[in-house]
């Protein structure tokens, strides 16, 4: 049925924790439908990383070791084409939710209470960029 | 500089003041008196003067009746016309009184030579009279020849002859008496010209060596006044620069414990954040193995992530009261609100915001805190001591500053404690906002309820890559 495998959707994780790099890579390689392309740490990083490579998904943290993760969203608003952002934070105020909403991310997730909601929400945008490009 | 070493050669001179003081104090009671008793002395002179006219008068007037008595006698030795005779008895009656009265005279005046002179002249008078009565007598008694010839001798007139030098003389005890008596006069206006002329002189110099003096009292004041003022522009310095340097201190503590709060902060989220969001993550996984273990092990997992999730609020509680992340991610604006909704939530006032459009993300790290640290503060002082029901914040921008106010309609500050040192929170605010060269204001609110804070400050622009911590 599937003659054409669709190829996987790129996945840039932005995180300044190195122990949660290691579980959080290893979570989003449990699906195949998406690629992990890296991690990286900084607000710079990552907007380098976005103008380098195609990325379809970040998983982004507001707290990273230069910058925030607001900075990467306001880079991201004036970018041409733009990825689908998930938010993933320890920043549980509904303030930090809403800036980020208006900034234009698909998902915000607390880490602590979110956390396992991760592999739906990629599978969610999976079929969206799906749909998407179908259409 | 005045040493107490410098003073003492100044002390033979208040002497020589203080002497110059009492002569010029004395030197006029002294003139007073002498010229009183100079009053009194001229007086007597005068006395004296007028005694000895009196006496000059009255010695003339002797020699007169002398020569009326003699010329009357002649007159009617020659004529035989007994009216020669009238004015003889009249004269010589005159004579004795006079010789009286001189006598008197001079013996008040305590003049020997005087009293001398009048006994002397006192015998010749008798003799000349007792020369004049005897003519007569002869006359009456043998005839006119006889009488003649008596007159013919040379007696009548050697007496008339002495009697005039005796009177000679008294005249000239007379000037020798006027020239004393002018002489003590002229000595006594003299000494007390002197007198005057030398009052005068010790007055001015008085007056000359007291202008001097008050001069150099005047100048030395004015050198103490000018020294003082110096040396109170220098201590004003010492002080302007201890406070200079104990408010860098300020800044410089409020400055490092901001840091250190920021710190801590960070570490506490990247570390103990960092791990217990990780063990979160294997008991998800964990979770999935579990899928179909037993109740018992399912309650445990339940316990275990909830205290998990307990430990992480109270680690964000924390983080969020070190160091609100709101400034860092969001600005300013963000930060006041959820301050003040968080205030309004925890102690149930009513809360009108005003906000500038600009959320003041790129605003100067110091500015920033320094006026979330305001509010802060404020709202603070609000719940502990205002009772407010209502709340007004209003943060306002223009191109040059930000003014921060916040209102309460509580019981007021009063307004002496608003200076206390005591008002360390106050004292603390002022101190941020002085070093971030704004101004503040504390003042009861216009219907006279409450309280209004009011800074600000000069906008700062940020600069580049200082944004967040």
């Amino acid at each position: 049925m599937a003659t054409t495998v669709p190829d996987p959707l790129r996945v840039l994780l932005v995180e300044d924790s190195r122990v949660l790099t290691e579980r959080l890579a290893e979570l989003i390689r449990l699906n195949e439908d998406v690629k992990f392309v890296g991690a990286v740490d900084t607000e710079a990083g990552a907007r380098s990383a976005v103008s380098s490579e195609a990325i379809d998904i970040m998983i982004l943290d507001l707290h990273l070791k230069q910058g925030n993760g607001f900075g990467v969203l306001r880079a991201l608003a004036q970018a041409p084409v733009r990825p689908f952002v998930v938010v993933l934070t320890n920043y549980d105020l509904p303030e930090y939710k809403r800036a980020a909403m208006e900034l234009g991310c698909t998902h915000f997730l607390d880490k602590l209470r979110d956390y396992d909601r991760l592999p739906e929400v990629l599978r969610e945008l999976v079929m969206q960029a799906r749909a998407r490009v179908r259409h | 500089m005045t040493t107490p070493g410098a003073r003492s050669p100044r002390r033979p001179r208040r002497y020589w003041l203080v002497a110059s003081v009492a002569l010029a104090l004395v030197l006029p009671v002294v003139l007073f008196f002498y010229a009183e008793l100079g009053q009194a002395r001229l007086r007597d002179a005068s006395a004296g003067l007028t005694a000895s006219e009196w006496r000059q008068a009255t010695v003339e007037e002797l020699l007169r009746s002398l020569l009326d008595a003699e010329a009357a006698q002649r007159g009617f030795l020659l004529t035989e016309d007994k009216a020669y005779l009238a004015p003889f008895d009249p004269s010589v009656r005159r004579i004795p009184p006079l010789l009286d009265g001189l006598e008197a005279s001079y013996r008040r005046a305590g003049s020997q030579a005087g009293l001398a002179a009048v006994r002397d002249l006192r015998l010749k008078c008798g003799m000349k009279l007792g020369e004049l009565s005897g003519s007569l007598r002869l006359y009456g008694e043998f005839g006119r020849p006889a009488a003649i010839a008596l007159v013919y001798t040379d007696l009548g007139k050697r007496t008339i002859d002495d009697i005039r030098a005796t009177a000679a003389g008294l005249l000239t005890v007379e000037t020798q008496i006027r020239a004393a008596t002018t002489d003590t006069w002229v000595h006594g206006i003299r000494v007390t010209r002197a007198l005057i002329v030398l009052a005068t002189l010790l007055g001015m110099a008085f007056l000359v060596a007291f202008g001097l003096l008050l001069g150099r009292e005047l100048r030395r004041r004015e050198a103490e006044a000018v020294e003082l003022d110096a040396r109170n522009r220098e201590l004003d310095q010492v002080v302007q620069e201890r406070t200079r340097n104990l408010s860098a201190l300020s800044s410089h503590l409020q400055h490092v414990r901001e840091a250190e709060k920021a710190a801590l902060a960070r570490e506490l989220h990247d570390e103990l954040g960092g791990l217990l969001v990780a063990a979160k993550m294997d008991l998800v996984w964990l979770r999935r193995k579990l899928e179909n273990g037993d109740a018992m092990l399912a309650e445990r997992w339940n316990r275990v992530q909830k205290s998990l999730e307990q430990g992480v609020d109270l680690k964000r509680g924390i983080i969020e009261n070190l160091r609100p992340t709101l400034l860092d991610n969001l600005g300013l604006v963000a930060a006041l609100r959820w301050l003040v909704s968080e205030s309004a939530r925890r102690s149930g006032f009513k809360c009108r915001e005003r906000y500038s459009e600009e959320d003041l993300a790129d605003l100067d790290p110091e500015a920033s805190i320094a006026l979330y640290r305001i509010a802060q503060e404020c709202l603070t002082n609000i719940m502990k001591h205002a009772q407010a029901t209502e709340v007004e914040v209003e943060l306002a921008c223009t191109a040059a500053d930000i003014t921060l106010t916040v209102a309460d309609n509580g019981r007021g500050i009063a307004r002496h404690s608003i200076g206390l040192p005591q008002s360390y929170g106050i004292a603390g605010m002022r101190h941020r906002v002085s070093a971030l060269g704004g101004a503040m204001s504390i003042a009861p609110r216009a219907d006279g309820r409450g309280t209004v804070v009011r800074v600000t400050i000069p906008r700062v622009p940020a600069t580049a890559g200082d944004a967040g911590t």
